[in-house]
């Protein structure tokens, strides 16, 4: 129980050094793995501890970036002031949105979810005189975090994302052991059961909708802040089927697995779309491949090993105590 | 002094289209008594079941619990208020463990369901834990504390249908046929933790085994096609000659 906040410290500090030795270049990568990564972790809430298969979980992305980005341009350069208004917009459009689609159930929910984010969408794309259309919105500044500080470069945007991510973790890690999560993980394991020993799932449910767009909203406060630009492709239905994707293959209902997977993501198509175009396709394959093969994902195929090591050392040491049975059974004959 | 109802059902009825699954029920539960529950297959018992603890809403007629009247309340409300049910089917949430399938529904007792700062642990939720450790005592079950419930044989998890539906502080506790496909051994040891139940929770029970019934309980009422056809004391409903009729066919009632 104490290794976990252990190694997640060690890491985070390793994370802390990575721009001293290594170029820009892959710091922006990690941003970007980080970003992608806090975004997964949001939809795994959702899909992984609740149950609930959203394919419109790119809305909040968008609301958060769209509205982080509008706010930076027009109201503030503080940084909380309008990473504060992106997840405000995000929570409203998650309240809006969970209320409509949680009463449906499976197929239908993932239906509706998708729905609403395509009309989410549609509104980006066509309100010009606000969000920039297909052009996107760009000319974001970068923003102050106290005083004199301010977010001048990669480097310390990279610091910033990384913080907001430990202690997205550390907070996730609670959660997801507390009562409130196992309610959350009794719903997904039988809502109908749960209902009868007195829970107003309909409430959960709603509430696990709420943290998981806020917190995708959060992503995209972030994303605009690295980036400086959004445009409606972000937003769009293959963005969400992107990060379903990072959550399945990174391992559903883990803690680590949808930073997992992001990673897994972020890099391969890094390096194979520098040798092909059809990168779409390699990643496709590999999404079959896990689908398949390895259902609990990248996490699972790590838990699986250890098993396999741990039961390895087990059998070294029940060796020894083996050997006196035998001599007892020769002493007895 | 008689006691206060718990549970009175005025003109009840379920209709499936055309079918008429309950016609026109009335009756009354005092508060502590245990009512048997029988009729033959599709008499409409779970039905009747379903609509009191609310997972079917009725066609007609009204159901009161103490003073209200709970037609519109949804079933976690009743669950709240202390109509516990278990389930004909064993319904449980098979991917988690004995322990994590009863703290679930002792969280919500003691009113901790709602705090997500704290991992769930023996540290952090002492009592809890506590009560817990001592349900699966008194049930001879701590050996599977930890195992899932999908891994354990039917006869144990239908215990542990039984279990949940206690551990949640059960006013009128509903059991569907609670002792389905068990061994003789493990019907005995049901009914004798069930009879160990604090006189004043009310049971109402379904059950097939008519013995089981007629040994453990004050009153039996008898449905048969979604009507109410026999209500009274064991003995009396044993020489009940419409239930003689029923279960044992015309001419041979007519011999007894």
């Amino acid at each position: 129980m104490k290794k976990g906040p252990i190694k997640g410290t060690l890491l985070f500090l390793l994370m802390v050094l990575v721009p001293f030795f290594l170029s820009i270049y892959y710091v922006n990568i990690l941003s970007e793995i980080l970003i992608l990564g806090v975004f997964a972790v949001s939809l795994n809430i959702l899909v992984g501890q609740t149950g609930m298969v959203s394919l419109g979980h790119a809305a909040f992305f968008g609301a958060g970036a769209y509205a982080t980005g509008l706010a930076a341009i027009k109201f503030s350069t503080n940084i909380f002031v309008t990473l504060g208004i992106g997840l405000l917009f995000a929570f409203l459009l998650a309240l809006i949105i969970g209320l409509l689609s949680t009463k449906a159930h499976g197929f239908y929910f993932l239906m509706l979810t998708l729905a609403c984010s395509q009309i989410f969408y549609s509104l980006v794309y066509q309100w010009t005189t606000v969000t920039g259309g297909s052009n996107g919105l760009s000319g974001i500044a970068p923003l102050d975090v106290f005083g004199d500080i301010r977010l001048s470069n990669q480097v310390f945007v990279y610091y910033f994302i990384l913080v907001v991510m430990a202690i997205l973790l550390f907070l996730l890690s609670r959660f997801l052991h507390s009562p409130l999560g196992s309610v959350f993980i009794g719903i997904k394991e039988n809502e109908e059961r749960m209902k009868s020993i007195g829970y107003n799932t309909a409430l959960y449910k709603n509430i696990s909708f709420l943290i998981s767009g806020t917190m995708g909203g959060l992503a995209g406060g972030l994303y605009v802040i690295f980036n400086g630009f959004i445009s409606p492709t972000d937003v769009y239905w293959t963005a969400s089927g992107s990060v379903l994707i990072m959550v399945l293959i990174g391992g559903v209902g883990t803690l680590w697995g949808p930073v997992i997977g992001a990673a897994f993501i972020v890099i391969l198509e890094t390096i194979v779309s520098s040798y092909t175009e059809n990168w779409m396709m390699i990643i496709g394959t590999a999404f079959i491949l896990f689908v398949i093969f390895a259902p609990n994902g990248i996490v699972g195929i790590f838990n699986r090993a250890k098993r396999i090591v741990v039961k390895q050392q087990k059998i070294e040491h029940k060796e020894p105590n083996i050997i006196p049975i035998k001599q007892q059974t020769k002493m007895d004959g | 002094m008689k006691k206060e109802n718990i549970l009175s059902l005025k003109g009840l009825s379920k209709h499936f289209g055309g079918i008429k699954v309950i016609e026109d029920v009335t009756l009354e539960v005092t508060a502590g008594e245990r009512v048997g529950l029988i009729g033959p297959n599709g008499a409409g018992k779970s039905t009747l079941f379903n609509m009191i603890a609310g997972d079917l809403e009725p066609s007609g007629g009204s159901i009161s619990y103490f003073a209200d009247m709970i037609n519109r309340w949804p079933n976690y409300k009743r669950t709240e208020q202390g109509i516990v049910r278990t389930f004909q089917k064993n319904n449980l949430m098979l991917g988690l463990t004995v322990k994590e399938n009863l703290l679930l529904v002792l969280q919500r007792i003691d009113k901790k369901h709602t705090q997500w700062w704290k991992t769930a642990n023996k540290k952090n939720y002492p009592s809890l834990y506590e009560k817990v450790e001592k349900l699966l005592y008194e049930w001879g079950l701590q050996e599977y504390s930890q195992t899932k419930v999908q891994d354990l044989s039917y006869g144990v998890q239908r215990q542990i249908e039984i279990i949940m539906a206690i551990a949640g502080n059960p006013k009128l506790l509903l059991l569907d046929e609670p002792t389905a496909g068990m061994s003789q051994l493990e019907t005995d040891q049901i009914i004798s933790l069930i009879n160990k139940l604090p006189s004043e929770v009310t049971i109402m029970m379904i059950e097939h085994d008519i013995e089981v019934l007629f040994g453990n309980m004050d009153r039996v009422i008898v449905l048969h096609a979604g009507t109410l056809i026999a209500d009274g004391s064991p003995e009396e409903v044993r020489v009940n000659p419409d239930v003689k009729e029923i279960y044992m066919g015309k001419e041979e009632a007519a011999n007894a």
